[in-house]
């Protein structure tokens, strides 16, 4: 829980970083004096140059942090000299360095001169802070209690709950290791968040979704506020629409991403329309063909605006505590919802996700190979090996592995076996193969037809057994319906 | 009233270099610059004016043969041992490695453990490197005007501040290390350890050949191989822990000989009061050049090392292959960069003969010749490089390597990379005593970025090997652009050269 946490916030400071405070540093042309608004075209362009580089950078096999870290500098150097403040931050430079010369002379004088520099940043930050208008952190709490539901979930959840999140975080694992895969524009853009907070692409999606809600909150507040000019159901769309994002399938998907910008171009149109047309082509790199759920949750303020209209005739202050109940019920839903999630599945046990995990922490680079069905592989790719549980029961006979003289030869320190002793069944496995879909795939097949999971477990036990029986095994994690074996191969 | 000749125009008693004045002008000069004025020249010397006395002494001064100080014969050969002397820990490295298989660093160790050692060694050259250069101008400064308490304050200082940064950028390559996974624990550690200790002995080296005394670098690198080979050879320590302590009694003995040299030649005299800020001041272009310079001769080694390999345990992998080429390249390099140092000397001699052999208002010819001498000693320099590189070449495909491959682009590449880096450091020793070191500066930030920017995309695109192709451009950079530099020097060498004695 503790390395989660952290991990969490590794993810949330890399994208406060990338996605607000560098565009905000770097922000010119029109600016609106909402912060909100500033932050979200802060993030359209920051987000669209992101997608932009890592799709570019991924497309040649190069999206890695020397050519992602040397793309953001000449971008801000770029961009710096395009509005002429990098002659001024020469200048400023100039200047500072006389001053630090100054301050090495006389130390008393520095650090007088110190002391007032501190003071005035100190103010500016307070001032700026101080004049925020109480209104404008209203959607900031709902979305952010929105997110903290979906925090938990993620928190309590190391495994995807559908098949697309396993893919996309596979997708932006290979990108950033400069795979030659095509890239995944529902990932590109995590990209950078990924290797500045140096984690996995796996870690970076299961912990980029709270936050991405709270963005997705807040966009559509300022969409919904755009639309009706009324905060109070601007409000009820920042806890509406992560919820429509996230309620079907517990987390959120290209079409969630997608639709933050789509959201974001609604909100920006009046100010920026060149933001707006970006932010648009954004959302069309991240999902090139809007499905039914963009439609859905960018159609949220929509609705909001036509009950908005309906309701003009009630006082301000009924349609207000309408706002507020409203908004409560929706946090309620979101935490009904997450208390809904099963335990365990669709595809993999939370003990298995959890136990690739903590082999993935704890073990040193490519010395140890999981033996599983494929899911583990979008959790450790590039940080171990994986081995088909197929093909290791397929490649070994019980009369060969109780042999005292076997060893398996795998070129690795550790190996490690998953096997469900209760094989997990869910409504996402299938009964027969006409319920599989197409195009066919015997590895999929394997482990999605319950029976022949049922089976692959079972082999693999038995052989498990058989060679417990002449050599070592440890037991490395095991309940009633699941466990992990290691078997040392090779010596370090 | 004396009515004779001022003594200030005489030529010294003690034998130093002198030469009869140019014409009046110049007496004027020496005369005022010995406190001759109009009222002087007239009370003392019955003379109208200082003109006037400058011109009645001209027929006589011009008399007085001049007297130069002629290098002795055997002066080019004994410079360029000198060029070539910081080499010499360095050799007796390498005969430790073939003798024993291993060194003050380096040996038969793992993979992962090679990787950290190496990255460690080379951050401590880049880190150690500014200050280094740093240290050595302002203290070289103030040998030069003799003041050596404040050469050797001045040394203390940088020291001190160096020891403090190398400590930090450790500390930080450790959190940096364990944030982003970068080297395994205690791999990260190992390489800390290396950038600290060998950056310090850097320093030391550093201060040593500050003071010429190349030879006490190579005694303490000698007395290090040997407890090295003592604590290793009887078992007491593994290698690496040996290598630590050899490295930390080469540290210790190199900064004992400095403070003893230091001390004895500063005598009873007191340092004067020089601020930091007028360190910083006047060394920054110097301390820059020399982390850069260690960046542009190491970073295509980091990047042939950081190759993503996704079947490897670690993200730095060090390539011995790769190792091996530039080795002995390196090899052709020292012998070439020696040539810098007379080569340097010979032109300033030369200088300031035909500056003798010339009018003041001569400056015109001054310049030709001064640049027809430049290209000469370039065309010369040249030559040498391609016969030390053919001959490298040829004698590096006999060399019994054993089960090492021999990579031919790489070697190809770091010789021609070596070549034009020493082309680039004879332009670089003209810029400096032109006191033109931003201009090096330039040169070399852009050779070291391009370096940077072909050697990445050529690994990340093509394989490791090709890493040594931003090594020879950013060479080829660095020497054209110091070449362009120096000629648009030499276009008004007169100015520069009175400038930078100024």
């Amino acid at each position: 829980m503790l390395w989660d946490s952290i991990d969490f916030l590794r993810v949330w400071l890399s994208m406060l970083v990338l996605f607000l405070a560098a565009p905000l540093c770097l922000a010119q042309g029109p600016h609106s004096g909402d912060p909100l608004l500033r932050a979200g075209l802060g993030f359209v362009r920051a987000c669209l140059f992101a997608e932009v580089v890592g799709l570019l950078l991924g497309y040649f096999g190069l999206c890695l942090p020397g050519s992602m870290t040397s793309a953001y500098l000449l971008s801000a150097v770029l961009s710096m000299w395009w509005s002429g403040r990098l002659y001024r931050l020469s200048s400023w430079w100039r200047a500072s360095s006389s001053q630090l010369l100054r301050s090495c002379e006389d130390p008393v004088t520095g650090r007088e001169d110190l002391t007032a520099c501190a003071a005035n940043l100190l103010e500016s930050r307070w001032r700026l802070l101080s004049e925020a208008r109480p209104a404008a952190w209203i959607p900031i709490v709902t979305a952010s209690a929105a997110s903290l539901i979906v925090f938990t979930v993620a928190l309590s959840h190391t495994r995807f709950l559908t098949a697309q999140t396993y893919t996309r975080a596979l997708s932006l694992q290979k990108l950033i290791l400069g795979g030659d895969s095509p890239p995944d524009g529902s990932v590109a853009f995590l990209a950078p968040v990924a290797m500045l907070a140096g984690l996995s692409g796996a870690t970076v999606i299961r912990f980029s979704n709270p936050i991405l809600c709270v963005i997705l909150g807040i966009a559509a507040f300022l969409a919904c506020r755009r639309l009706t000019g009324s905060r109070a159901a601007a409000w009820i769309a920042s806890g509406l629409t992560p919820l429509v994002a996230v309620v079907q399938q517990g987390e959120l998907q290209a079409a969630g991403v997608s639709s933050i910008l789509w959201l974001l171009a609604i909100a920006v149109w009046p100010i920026s329309r060149r933001d707006a047309v970006l932010a648009g082509a954004g959302a069309l790199l991240i999902q090139f063909i809007p499905d039914f759920g963009t439609l859905a949750i960018v159609g949220v303020p929509y609705g909001l605006t036509v009950l908005e209209r309906c309701s003009r005739w009630a006082p301000a202050t009924v349609r207000r505590a309408a706002a507020c109940i409203a908004g409560l019920l929706m946090l309620g839903m979101m935490q009904v919802t997450a208390h809904r999630l099963p335990a365990d599945g669709p595809f993999q046990y939370e003990a298995a996700a959890r136990a690739a995990d903590r082999i993935r922490r704890e073990f040193r680079t490519n010395t140890w190979l999981i033996i599983s069905p494929g899911q583990e592989v979008a959790l450790i790719y590039g940080r171990g090996w994986h081995l088909e549980l197929s093909n290791f029961v397929n490649s070994h006979t019980i009369e060969q592995v109780s042999l005292p003289g076997f060893r398996f030869q795998y070129p690795v320190v550790d190996t490690f076996i998953f096997v469900e002793k209760e094989p997990l069944v869910t409504d996402q496995l299938s009964l027969g193969l006409q319920y599989l879909r197409q195009p066919f795939d015997p590895v999929v097949a394997s482990y999605h037809l319950r029976l022949n999971r049922a089976s692959l477990h079972f082999r693999a036990a038995r052989l498990i057994s058989a060679y417990r029986q002449t050599h070592s095994v440890e037991t490395f994690y095991e309940d009633p319906r699941f466990a992990v074996f290691r078997i040392r191969t090779q010596s370090e | 009233m004396h009515g004779s000749i001022p003594s200030c125009l005489a030529p010294p008693a003690d034998g130093t270099p002198w030469a009869p004045p140019l014409d009046a002008a110049d007496v004027v000069i020496r005369l005022e610059a010995a406190g001759v004025t109009d009222a002087v020249a007239r009370r003392d010397y019955g003379a109208q004016g200082i003109w006037n006395l400058a011109e009645s002494c001209l027929a006589s001064q011009s008399s007085i043969p001049s007297r130069r100080k002629k290098p002795p014969a055997a002066w080019f050969l004994g410079e360029y041992l000198k060029g070539v002397s910081f080499a010499v820990p360095l050799l007796l490295c390498s005969l430790a490695m073939i003798w024993f298989r291993y060194s003050l660093w380096g040996g038969n160790v793992s993979a992962d453990m090679a990787g950290a050692a190496g990255l460690g060694t080379i951050a401590s050259f880049i880190v150690a490197g500014g200050f280094v250069h740093a240290m050595a101008q302002r203290g070289l400064f103030f040998q030069g005007v003799l003041d050596n308490a404040t050469a050797e304050a001045v040394c203390r200082r940088w020291t001190r501040y160096a020891a403090a940064c190398l400590a930090l950028t450790g500390l930080l390559f450790v959190a940096f290390s364990r944030f982003y996974d970068f080297l395994a624990f205690p791999f990260d550690l190992v390489a800390a350890g290396f950038h600290l200790i060998l950056g310090l002995l850097w320093l030391g080296t550093g201060i040593l050949h500050m003071l010429e005394r190349n030879l006490w670098s190579a005694a303490a690198t000698a007395a290090g191989i040997l407890i090295v080979v003592l604590l290793h050879q009887s078992g007491i320590a593994a290698l690496v822990i040996a290598q630590f302590l050899g490295l930390a009694a080469a540290t210790a003995l190199t900064f004992a000989i400095c403070h003893v040299m230091l001390r004895r030649r500063r005598g009873k005299d007191t340092p004067r009061q020089v601020t930091l800020a007028a360190d910083i001041y006047y060394s920054w272009p110097h301390f820059l050049y020399g982390a850069l310079y260690y960046a542009l001769v190491f970073s295509d080694r980091l990047l042939s090392w950081t190759v993503p390999d996704t079947g490897s345990g670690t993200s730095v992998q060090f390539r011995g292959d790769y190792e091996t080429a530039l080795d002995i390249a390196l090899v052709g390099f020292i012998l070439q960069v020696g040539i810098v140092r007379p080569c340097g000397n010979r032109f300033f001699h030369h200088l300031s003969t035909v500056q003798d052999s010339l009018k003041a208002g001569e400056h015109i010819e001054f310049v030709s010749r001064m640049k027809r001498a430049y290209w000469a000693t370039s065309f010369r320099i040249t030559l040498f490089m391609l016969t030390t590189s053919v001959c490298l070449w040829i004698l590096a495909w006999r060399l019994p390597l054993g089960d090492v491959k021999l990579l031919p682009l790489t070697l190809i590449g770091a010789i021609v990379g070596n070549a034009l880096l020493v082309f680039a450091l004879w332009n670089t020793s003209l810029l400096f005593r032109l006191s033109q070191p931003v201009a090096v500066v330039n040169a070399i930030a852009i050779g070291v970025g391009a370096d940077l920017a072909t050697g990445y995309l050529a690994t990340r695109l093509g394989s490791y090997p090709d890493a040594v192709l931003g090594f020879v451009i950013g060479t080829l950079l660095f020497a054209l652009l110091s070449t362009f530099s120096i000629s648009k020097r030499l276009q008004s060498l007169d100015y520069y050269h009175f400038s930078a004695a100024a």
